[in-house]
């Protein structure tokens, strides 16, 4: 009885999600996915995003929640492994702590290899735990909002988010564009879900499907980067020992850096919630604004703590601004979102406004799970971090094979035909090359899941307005996002100020 | 690093003997009967697992196996994907020995009058028909439309004031088309809303004013009694001959004299030329797994009537019901953009502009990478694409089928890694012990674990 009534009064769903992480077997489960995360994360030439798309086919006849909860902690120890190698081999692990070897190798090179990693731990956890508190804060509300969007809203939305990434995204304009645009055209094979028609699938009944998301991102992501490492496979790097100095940190260290822990967190979690850039766009933003506030500029670069503190919060407070939008309005806001999408709809769940009150239970999942990880992770870290920076060095000619093979099974699992394999290795290719041409993969992504999304909405839009396209700029909420496109298009304000920053960085 | 091969070495042979022993043990059991079936059966849902129509086949399946109504196992795989052409397309080509067969509902049927895909029943030999759903059309509670005339009429003094939703291609949208044609002049503005709920939740929002759901989608969708009207639905009528006991008052379309109906029924399907014999042993054991108790509470709690039909008189409702559709299969065409060429157009512009930009550019500025590592290295593409040549090549040997998974992945891990060998510190032993695990190691995940079919 008593229990009965202390259930009813929590958030529906919540308990189930408690039910389902707080045993054994979930705790267990976000334990490993951060464990195996840290790890892979770690590894140079192996990314967070490559790991997810080919845990994902592991997990089709499992528990969603449960699932869900594993990769969620593996993205969270992906992001934050990648510290080591690039403290100690000026290596990042991942693209995300690209930034962290402008500070953290110099301090290991002074004897500091300790310190420097402590420090990123530090900076991880307060990054994650800040941006978990915005997830937990923001998400409900603009769920709410989003749930009353029409056709015409969410068109113009996705709009917005596709400027977006197109204006941040990158180094260079014309380059992101394109890449989201050849997304968007790739993603149009297949039968439209509006019509029923089927679009450029030149009669192969193979393609009525188009190309699918999952063997796209692991040719994209994993391939294209074993075809990288192949390459490089001479790059030697000699690795800094871990001495006997201690990683843990003294409180005072906390009130030391407390200001640049905050305010890189939440710049990171305000990066994560754009859409279509993420964590390591989000480091770079934190440290140029740390550089740019410091009474010591010159010091970044040459084995500076705040160099470290800032680069590690922000990159991990990236998550939870990047769950936002992906909760909230089923837009992912960054590569790895757009993995998490494709796994929510694998398990029957439609991301968007009514994840929130159809699946509640899922929602509390994804942000206990993503708790739960943080915490595991700064343990992990701290306590197995010698271990860790021997494991790193398993050598490729034996690592790489052996997640081909799961590329390919990865590939075929997913629907049992040898089709979507061959898609998997021709986006292997296409990333390779887009990749050696300087051409971005993050806007191509975000196109390739935006672009159906918003033709989707507009034709169904046009349907129920018998063909005309005024409610697009008559409807309030849809003038504003255009509106709020236009000027992120024009202005060109934000691309320079960005340029300018990355200068800064150089 | 030595430790850590003091620790493999064994680790490795063990698990490769523990393997190879499980590997014996499956051939083992697998040689044993006679005639048909002698190996496990793959029934393809050309929907996604979790969906109604999964759910439907696993209850089925659950039956089948309580009963031991058929002597080998069944495996049900998931090929999602283009209105269900993916899964249907993949059976038709499949060989006719009834080893491969489909569970689609009427779809397969629409699929060829909206000129998704070539084929309709007629490319397949029908086995049987199993379980029925009914279908109902909805309105919010609010609407001024009380029932199915109410409807049509407000779409002929109005035209095209009523937002309908039903997917186009999918059986509703024909169902729909057969609606408007049966008052002369009524004219209802089809949108394809997506699945239930989101059509439920346009209906709500105030997007749409009707649209067509299955009886279980709408007991599931609607409020208790009590919910203000502008956040519930009502159903407005019953796409069935007669009322459904679990909504007796809501009155069929026949009634109101529409005579429009539309129920959602599952067929089983083999390539055509399968013989005669295997489409009676299924059409057998699916009469026999739909009269078993479990089966049956199951489909009711689905809200799903347990009809079953077979043979001459199941051919007969399929002709009916492709005559009954292809009346209304002129389709009107709505204008729309034409999505493909804008973007086309946009594309070539944009790689224009980075074409031009980056011929520009490369006079300016240097390279500034100097932010990664800068030891000197050679770069090596050679091994790369030799390395992606053996990919290419274990995909192919993997569809062509001649060896067995195992073997080929443990040959290509191998073959690989030794590509990538050349120059570094890594050994053989090492290399062939991991190739080995690999292949033998991801089948039986696979197989045990997973239980999903390789290639």
């Amino acid at each position: 009885m008593i229990e009965s009534i202390t259930l009813a009064a929590v958030p529906p769903g919540l308990d189930t999600a408690i039910q389902s992480l707080l045993t054994p077997m979930g705790l267990a489960l976000v334990a490993a996915g951060t464990a195996l995360g840290i790890f892979v994360g770690a590894i140079p030439g192996l990314t967070g995003t490559m790991l997810i798309a080919l845990v994902l086919p592991l997990t089709y006849g499992a528990d969603p929640l449960l699932s869900m909860a594993f990769l969620i902690s593996i993205y969270v120890g992906a992001v934050s492994g990648g510290m080591i190698t690039a403290t100690l081999l000026r290596m990042p692990g991942t693209p995300a702590s690209i930034i962290t070897t402008l500070d953290g190798y110099p301090m290991a090179r002074q004897g500091k290899p300790g310190r420097a990693l402590g420090l990123g731990v530090m900076a991880s956890l307060a990054g994650g735990m800040i941006s978990w508190a915005f997830l937990v804060l923001l998400t409900s509300p603009i769920a709410k909002l989003s749930s009353k969007f029409g056709f015409f809203e969410y068109f113009s939305l996705v709009m917005m988010a596709l400027v977006l990434i197109a204006t941040i995204g990158g180094k260079s304009l014309s380059k992101s564009l394109f890449s989201g645009f050849l997304g968007i055209f790739l993603a149009i094979p297949g039968i439209n879900a509006a019509t029923g028609q089927a679009q450029l699938t030149f009669g192969i009944t193979e393609l009525n499907d188009g190309f699918q998301l999952l063997p796209v991102l692991i040719g994209l992501f994993a391939v294209n980067q074993i075809l990288r490492d192949i390459t490089n496979i001479e790059q030697k790097a000699q690795p800094i020992e871990l001495g006997k100095e201690s990683v843990f940190l003294k409180a005072s260290d906390f009130i030391k850096h407390g200001v640049n822990l905050v305010r890189s967190s939440i710049i990171g979690t305000w990066i994560g919630i754009l859409p279509g850039i993420g964590a390591n766009i989000g480091s770079v933003t934190a440290y140029s604004v740390s550089k740019s506030l410091s009474k010591t500029p010159e010091k970044f670069g040459t084995g500076h703590e705040d160099g470290v503190v800032a680069s590690e919060a922000a990159n991990n407070a990236t998550i939870g601004g990047a769950l936002i939008p992906l909760i909230a309005m089923g837009l992912p806001g960054s590569v790895v979102e757009a993995v998490l999408l494709g796994a929510l709809v694998i398990h029957g769940l439609q991301p968007g406004p009514r994840l929130f009150s159809e699946s509640p239970d899922m929602v509390y999942t994804i942000m206990g799970a993503m708790l739960i990880a943080n915490v595991v992770m700064a343990a992990t870290m701290l306590f197995s971090m010698r271990l860790l920076a021997k494991v790193v060095h398993i050598p490729r000619p034996y690592l790489l094979p052996v997640i081909l093979c799961f590329c390919v099974i990865g590939s075929y699992a997913l629907s049992h035909r040898l089709f979507d394999v061959w898609v998997m290795l021709g986006f292997g290719v296409l990333g390779f090359l887009l990749e050696s041409l300087k051409i971005p993969l993050a806007p191509f992504i975000i196109g390739f899941v935006l672009g159906p999304i918003a033709e989707e909405n507009l034709t169904l839009g046009l349907q129920a307005s018998n063909g005309s396209f005024l409610p697009i700029i008559t409807q309030p909420l849809s003038l504003l996002f255009i509106v709020i496109a236009v000027i992120m298009l024009f202005v060109p304000l934000a691309k320079s100020r960005f340029s300018s920053q990355r200068e800064v960085v150089q | 690093m030595k430790k850590s091969t003091v620790i493999w070495h064994p680790g490795a042979a063990i698990a490769i003997v523990c393997l190879i022993g499980w590997q014996i043990m499956r051939h083992k059991s697998e040689t044993t009967e006679s005639g048909y079936p002698e190996r496990a059966i793959h029934i393809v849902v050309p929907y996604d697992a979790g969906g109604g129509s999964d759910t439907f086949v696993r209850i089925l399946e659950k039956g089948i196996a309580e009963d031991a109504l058929v002597d080998q196992p069944l495996v049900i795989l998931n090929q999602p994907g283009g209105s269900g052409t993916i899964g249907s397309g993949e059976v038709k080509n499949a060989d006719p020995d009834g080893y491969k067969i489909l569970c689609h509902h009427n779809a397969i049927i629409t699929a060829k009058l909206a000129e998704t895909v070539d084929y309709g029943p007629e490319a397949f030999e029908p086995i049987a028909m199993t379980g029925e759903m009914s279908m109902v059309i909805l309105v919010r509670d609010d609407s001024p439309i009380q029932n199915i005339v109410d409807l049509l009429e407000t779409a002929k003094d109005k035209p095209n004031t009523i937002r309908f939703g039903a997917n186009k291609g999918a059986p509703a949208y024909f169902t729909t088309l057969q609606l408007q044609k049966s008052l002369e002049g009524a004219e209802l503005t089809i949108v394809s809303a997506g699945g239930g709920a989101d059509r439920y939740s346009k209906i709500l929002g105030g997007h749409l004013e009707a649209g067509i759901f299955s009886l279980s989608e709408y007991l599931d969708f609607r409020g208790p009694a009590g919910t203000p009207p502008d956040q519930n639905i009502r159903a407005i009528a019953l796409l069935s001959n007669q009322r459904h006991e679990s909504i007796p008052d809501v009155p069929t379309a026949v009634e109101m004299n529409v005579p429009v109906v539309l129920t959602n029924a599952n067929y089983w399907w083999a390539p055509k030329d399968t013989p005669a014999a295997v489409i009676d042993y299924w059409a057998d054991a699916l009469d026999k797994a739909m009269q078993n108790e479990n089966v049956l509470g199951e489909l009711a709690r689905l809200r799903m009537d347990p009809t079953y039909d077979r043979g001459a008189s199941l051919k007969e409702r399929l002709d009916d019901t492709m005559y009954q559709f292809s009346l209304v299969a002129e389709q009107e065409q709505t204008w729309l953009p034409n999505f493909t060429v804008y973007v086309g157009i946009l594309l070539v512009v944009f790689l224009t502009w980075a074409v031009i930009e980056s011929m520009f550019q490369k006079k300016q500025l240097p390279e500034t990478s100097s932010m990664l590592p800068s030891e000197p290295f050679r770069k090596r593409p050679d091994i790369a694409i030799a390395c992606f040549a053996l990919l290419c090549g274990y995909v192919l040997l993997l569809s062509m089928g001649w060896l067995p998974f195992a073997i080929v992945s443990a040959g290509m891990v191998a073959l690989i890694g030794g590509q990538m060998m050349r120059g570094t510190s890594a050994k053989w032993i090492v290399l062939l012990e991991l190739a080995v695990l690999t292949g033998l190691g991801t089948q039986f995940i696979f197989t045990e674990v997973f239980v999903t079919p390789l290639p």
